[in-house]
């Protein structure tokens, strides 16, 4: 028995050395290499363009099938990375942009911002939706009328060329709202020197509780709105819209004939300057002042670049006024139920290093109480009168009329406190809607 | 060596020798081993054995050897001083036996695990005709003996116990490749009184890989299959009981394959085996074993019969992508937990044998998947992307034209998710928890990572048998098992991106609300995750289990009476190692720990009514702790326990009539088992779970057009179904006749009913709802059929054996009333509110899908041819399924994905997810002994 182990024991020794070996070599291959830099980008050659597609949709509001083989082109200039559009890219080419509707999200994953597409648009559908010309890839009929339906996987596998990644993405066309229109629509925009209004400052782009899309108005220095239109979805949703003035990118839309600028994501709006006509707090104060309210709304709250008009009670702000066509400020709190009415209209910062002279002319009217002050100040800080320390200046009040107005009287010569920096001249009024009624009025503010 | 000998005057040599019985040839090397001692000779060149100091007062010998059916004899009294002559009946080919593990199977087993679940016996095959059926001819069909579930049959090895603690599982996996030494068994089926164990309703087996019991031999053996690998090379070496008490025994065996039989599969599986015994005197033996099976493969996985349907195959796999031209696939398994089982032997006395084991075991399981954050659910079968999903019946047709034509689009795009990644680019604030530290680049969308399970167990089992004069023998024994599996998640890949933030998609949503929620970890929020990096979850299962067992056997002219039982005792508890952001109190550190007792009791007669037949009868009544899975809610996220967790009961009746005569055999058994009061943590869709939810009107929970939107599961949790009842019932019959020299016939049948008896109470934990746990309500699914396995089988076979040395069978098998699992929450009154009773669309959601019927054909064949004394060649070839029926369903499950929102009268929502088995198939292998 031992001596066949013995010669047992070589073939065991050789058998495993097999073993080893086979095992060795035959191994299965399971690592895998790494991967080539991004898709193989394909090429087509577009036989329309953009803008001349959007032309072939002419049932406003229903579905134009397309039964040529038309071939189009453009960048993707809007995606949903940030959720702001939903399964919906933007193209556009040089004549113009078209949205383009998918079955699928994500899309921004291989079809992102500077990518090109090229869409084969046999058997697409156009449409429109509240004015906005979509391509889609089908309908569907549910409760008795036609929805569209975006491009399924199926559809952009056979419809939809990835092409290159632009190296320099298409630089948004600088427009000014009043140069908005139609040939707009579906490209991206560029807006200088805009702002949202002061209701829609520091408010969220939209809900991202509820999920609801909001407005957001935008408007440049003459006065000119924009809508800014942010989906609840949108990672930015929460987000604060910013305060100042500045530049905004985004692609147009027109909902029911009213346009609508979608950003991105909140870095398109790059808005930190200083609102239309507000005066640099950095920069030194006036050196002189002469304002005469000429350039006032009558009846209107007064905005006047520079000028801060607040309420500090109640609800009423220094308004403009005219007589005989001379415009001026006025403030009264006849018939207006407060309980308590102060506002202030206070001058742009004013250079008080030297020696500065103040003059005005004020006028009451249907006199029942002293109700208008001067005041100055030199650590205002633009917004809050209440968060200043102000002295009292003295000056030549008008005549007291229950029955009328009285006549502007001078405020006679008002030395400025000399102070090495800046300084604020606040006109005050205080009253009430019962007894303190009186109305006040000023014009011609000199500092020199 | 020891005083023994004069202590024990009355231990005895055997000696004898083994022949041929045709030949009246001596045997050499044949193995008699005296059971109970374990103690082993090999006859020599004469075919003469001799074995001193046997202390047995009735002598069990079992004599083997390759080739010769085995020999098994009681000497008593007087017998036992004689020269002891052994005939052995050469076998036509002992290659073909089926005591050989089913060489389809342990690889199967393996990869099986992602369909149908777990199969129980394998390693209870065995030359009775039923076993042989439900272990080979039924296993292609995902046969369960009598509906149970794998824990339920327990594994031993060398004393050992090796059912996995915390899945009940027997780990085939682990000794995957080393058939050539699992050979010898020693089972017990049903409610049979084994020696080693107090079995319950499912019977127990013991595998003996001692060196000792190992034939002395080298064997080397080449095979070749289309299954799951292709090549297998296998080399065992034996040196059986030498000089010094020693015996040594090693075995190796490489299994690969580029492609399996499904698409995109890979095999890629190593083993290892080493025993050695040693043997002091008579009354003492130790033995070591140390095996381990380092196995790599890819998975395939179910999916929807409109799948297979497009891609021409019911074989698609939509787990894998070609990858520059390869077949790449997305999730593969690997398992290597080497074990270490050391066994003590010692026969004191005549009447006493004691084993005492100790094992130890520590590897790793590695699963791997693709996971996404912010993308599109990379399946290539997801819900949404098949055709019948569209809205527009031409747009679902056009797609599923093009699906049909590309397989490409039916597979991962593994490209496109590199793209996808490769577009990623984003800044990550206060990445790593530190303010200001930003960090930017691609943040992977789509990674592939990896579940892994880092297990540790030690234990230690002993077991005892004590006779008392002829009749009454006392066995009994006591366990420990202490475990400990690390589960975690690690990063695997992240298919060209630059890093993974340790995000929660679940927890995504609370972000606007709770930024933290979002965090796996909270302690290092933003978390920036490399390759290799631990992510995602991370906490220890505690288990710990001790059980003690007596059982009393007594023998009678004309009865054996049995009656036993057992007590445990059982602990489990969770250890978090991240601080969840969703459950940040109750995710990190210790949890509360659970703990059970458990009891058992059974008994039986056997009234041998003369030599031939035996009648028999068996009862068992018991308590089961539940398994870890089933106790914490949700183990990954947070350490709840299951409220109010109690153990199960089972009580079962067993039995039967048995007939053994020369020319005949056979058997029928008729049981009924009940399991009450069982909890099982379970799946369901997200979909249905968001109706129970929208239902329950939990308000703020209502995330519905996020889910919408998000395009994912929002409600996604888990589910634990409490107070489950069932009755498994039925009749197991075989019969195997010789009526002519060389021929066998053997039919089989096991016609079973599973089915629920009660309706249990449904609760929910949401991952995104804290830590409350929600009433459901109950699930109507009583009678409803246990699912996972054919509750009827039955099998007709017919084998030639030649006397020249071959033989081949052919065996015709079939199976019915395979029920799919189905989505509980389905079955609630509030997923059905608002739907018309009896309406069609009622009846799709509620009624349980069945498989078809499915049957298979199996040729089995073999020739050896003897070279020399010394050296033999076998070969042997089987043919499975040589109709090629390709619909035999293996797993069939109500799919859980999310597809049609929000219109719970849509058909097309109920689909099931479906695997199955291999068509035509085949093994062959050659095999050199010396």
């Amino acid at each position: 028995m031992n001596m066949l182990f013995v010669k047992k024991e070589k073939f065991f020794a050789a058998a495993l050395a097999a073993l080893l070996l086979t095992v060795i070599s035959a191994c299965v291959k399971t690592e895998f290499d790494e991967p080539p830099a991004g898709g193989e980008p394909v090429t087509l050659t577009p036989n329309m363009t953009i803008k001349e597609l959007k032309a072939l949709h002419v049932t406003p509001e229903g579905f134009d099938e397309i039964t040529e083989d038309i071939v189009i082109g453009g960048e993707v200039v809007m995606d949903d990375r940030s959720g702001n559009y939903y399964k919906t890219l933007v193209i556009q080419d040089a004549t113009g942009g078209i949205e383009v509707k998918f079955n699928d999200g994500f899309l921004y994953q291989q079809m992102p911002v500077g990518r090109m597409l090229f869409i084969r648009c046999k058997d697409l559908l156009l449409t429109d939706y509240a004015g906005l010309t979509q391509l889609i890839g089908s309908t569907v009929e549910e409760g008795g009328q036609l929805n569209a339906v975006g491009l399924t996987e199926s559809q952009v596998r056979q419809k939809v060329a990835k092409g290159i990644y632009n190296t320099m993405p298409l630089a948004p066309a600088e427009v000014s709202i009043a140069q908005i229109n139609q040939s707009h629509l579906s490209t991206y925009i560029k807006l200088s020197d805009v702002e949202f209004i002061k209701a829609d400052t520091a408010k969220t782009w939209a809900d991202p509780v509820t999920n609801y899309s909001l407005n957001r108005t935008m408007q440049d220095c003459n006065g000119l709105q924009l809508i800014v239109r942010t989906s609840g979805y949108a990672d930015f949703a929460g987000q604060k819209t910013p305060k100042g003035k500045g530049t905004i990118e985004g692609v147009l839309g027109v909902f029911n004939g009213t346009y609508q600028l979608y950003l991105r994501d909140a870095s398109g709006a790059r808005m930190d300057s200083l609102r239309c006509g507000a005066i640099d707090p950095n920069a030194p104060g006036l050196a002189s002042l002469d304002e005469k309210f000429d350039g006032t709304s009558t009846n209107a709250d007064i905005e006047l670049p520079g000028w801060v008009n607040v309420a500090v009670q109640g609800n009423r702000i220094w308004r403009g006024a005219s007589f005989s066509g001379d415009k001026f400020a006025s403030a009264t709190a006849f018939s207006s139920n407060l309980p308590a009415m102060e506002t202030w209209l206070i001058t742009p910062p004013l250079d008080l290093k030297t020696q500065k002279t103040l003059t005005f002319e004020s006028s009451s009217g249907y006199w029942r109480h002293d109700g208008f002050t001067v005041w100055v100040s030199t650590n205002f800080d633009g917004q809050n009168p209440a968060n200043a320390t102000w002295t009292e200046l003295n000056f030549t009040k008008p005549p007291s009329d229950a029955n009328g107005y009285s006549d502007f009287i001078p405020s006679g010569n008002i030395q400025l406190p000399v102070f090495n920096g800046k300084g604020y001249v606040g006109f005050k009024y205080v009253g009430d809607g019962t007894s303190n009624t009186t109305t006040w009025r000023f014009d011609d503010v000199k500092v020199q | 060596m020891l005083a023994g000998q004069t202590i024990f005057a009355q231990r005895t040599t055997l000696k004898g020798v083994v022949k041929d019985a045709e030949t009246e040839k001596p045997l050499v090397d044949a193995a008699v081993v005296v059971q109970g001692s374990g103690q082993v000779a090999a006859t020599d060149q004469n075919g003469r054995f001799t074995i001193s100091d046997v202390e047995c007062r009735v002598c069990s010998l079992s004599v083997t050897h390759d080739g010769y059916t085995p020999v098994s004899l009681e000497l008593k009294g007087r017998e036992r001083t004689q020269p002891i002559m052994v005939s052995m009946t050469r076998l036509i080919n002992t290659e073909a036996q089926p005591v050989d593990i089913p060489t389809i199977t342990l690889a199967e087993a393996e990869a099986q695990e992602e369909g149908a679940g777990e199969i129980a016996n394998l390693l209870f095959a065995s030359r009775d005709v039923f076993q042989n059926a439900s272990s080979f001819g039924w296993f292609p069909f995902r046969f369960r003996e009598r509906g149970y579930d794998s824990g339920l049959f327990q594994t031993y090895i060398n004393g050992a116990p090796f059912n996995d603690l915390e899945t009940g599982f027997t780990p085939y996996s682990e000794f995957g490749g080393l058939n050539d030494v699992l050979r010898v068994r020693n089972s017990t089926t049903g409610l049979n009184p084994a020696e080693f164990a107090f079995n319950g309703v499912g019977g127990a087996t013991m595998v003996d890989t001692r060196a000792s019991v190992q034939r002395k031999q080298i064997r080397v053996s080449y095979a070749t299959s289309n299954r799951t690998y292709r090549d297998r090379i296998m080399v065992t070496a034996s040196t059986g009981l030498m000089p010094g008490g020693w015996a040594v025994s090693a075995s190796a065996s490489k299994r690969w394959s580029n492609e399996g039989y499904v698409p995109g599969t890979f095999y890629d599986g190593y083993s290892y085996f080493l025993s050695v015994d040693k043997k002091f005197g008579q009354t003492q033996g130790l033995n070591l074993t140390f095996f381990g099976a380092p196995t790599r493969r890819g998975r395939s996985a179910d999916s929807f019969q409109e799948m297979f349907d497009i891609s021409g195959s019911n074989y698609y796999n939509p787990l894998w992508g070609y990858w520059n031209g390869d077949k790449r696939n997305s999730s593969t398994v690997y398992n290597h937990l080497p074990t270490a089982i050391l066994r003590y032997d010692l026969s004191p006395g005549q009447h006493t044998n004691i084993t005492l084991t100790a094992h130890g075991q520590t590897g790793v399981s590695d699963f791997t998947r693709l996971n996404f954050i912010n993308g599109l659910n990379p399946a290539p079968d997801y819900n949404r992307r098949l055709p019948s999903s569209l809205e527009d019946p031409a747009m679902g047709a056009m797609w599923a034209e093009q699906l049909a034509a590309d397989e490409s689009l039916r597979q991962v795009d593994w490209a496109g998710l590199y793209e996808s990644n490769g577009n990623a680019f984003s800044t990550i604030s206060d990445a790593n928890g530190i303010p200001g530290n930003t960090v930017e680049g691609l943040q992977s969308i789509y990674i592939v990572e990896n579940q892994r399970s880092k297990n540790t167990e030690a234990g230690a089992n002993l077991f005892l048998t004590h006779t008392f004069g002829d009749r009454i023998s006392l066995n009994g024994g006591a366990q420990y098992r202490w475990y400990r599996g690390e589960n975690y998640k690690l990063l695997d890949d992240l298919l060209g991106g630059d890093f993974w933030v340790d995000w929660d998609f679940f927890g995504n949503f609370d972000s606007q609300t709770n930024p933290l929620a979002r965090n796996s970890d909270v302690r290092t929020p933003n978390h920036i995750i490399y390759e290799g990096d631990k992510f995602g979850w991370d906490y220890n299962e505690n288990i710990r289990r001790a059980n003690g067992w007596l059982q009393w056997q007594f023998s009678l002219p004309q009865f054996q009476i049995f009656a036993g039982a057992e007590i445990g005792s059982s602990s489990m508890s969770r250890t978090g190692n991240m601080q969840n952001g969703r459950f940040p109190n109750r995710s990190l550190g210790e949890s509360e720990k659970v703990s059970f007792s458990t009891y058992g009791v059974k008994g039986g007669v056997t009234w041998k009514m003369n030599g031939r037949n035996y009648l028999y009868a068996n009862g068992y009544y018991g308590t089961r702790a539940p398994l870890f899975r089933n106790s914490f809610v949700a183990p990954r996220t947070r350490d709840l326990v299951v409220p109010n967790l109690e153990v199960s009961n089972i009580q079962s009746v067993e039995g039967g009539y048995m007939l053994r005569s020369p020319n005949y055999k056979a058997r029928i058994t008729g049981y009924l088992t009940d399991f009450s009061n069982e909890t099982e943590n379970i799946f369901v869709s997200a979909w249905s779970v968001g109706r129970i939810i929208d239902e329950l009107d939990l308000g703020a929970l209502d995330l519905g057009d996020d889910a919408a939107f998000l395009e994912q599961p929002v409600f996604f949790g888990s589910a634990i179904l409490q107070g489950v009842d069932r009755r498994h019932a039925g009749i197991e019959a075989a019969i195997e006749a010789k009526p002519v020299p060389s021929w066998v016939f053997s039919a089989a049948a096991s016609i079973g009913k599973y089915i629920y008896t009660s309706r249990p109470d449904l609760l929910l934990s949401l991952d995104n709802g804290g830590t409350q746990i929600f009433d459901g309500g109950l699930v109507y699914q009583e009678n409803f059929y246990v699912p996972r396995t054919p509750q009827t089988a039955a099998s007709f076979g017919i084998k030639y054996e030649s006397r020249h040395f071959w033989f081949a069978s052919l065996t015709l098998n079939y199976a019915d009333n395979f029920y799919y699992e189905f989505d509980r929450a389905r079955r609630t009154s509030r997923f059905v509110s608002g739907l018309t009773p009896q309406s069609p669309i009622w009846n799709t959601i509620v009624e349980q899908q069945k498989a078809p019927s499915a049957y298979t054909l199996d040729f089995f064949g073999g020739k050896s041819w003897r070279i020399n004394q010394n050296n033999y060649i076998y070969l042997n070839v089987g043919i499975n399924n040589i109709l090629n029926n390709t619909d035999i369903v293996i797993s069939g499950r109500e799919s859980y994905r999310n597809a049609f929102r929000n219109d719970v009268s849509d058909p097309r929502f109920y689909t099931s997810e479906l695997l199955y088995g291999y068509g035509l198939n085949y093994f062959a292998s050659i095999t050199w002994r010396m």
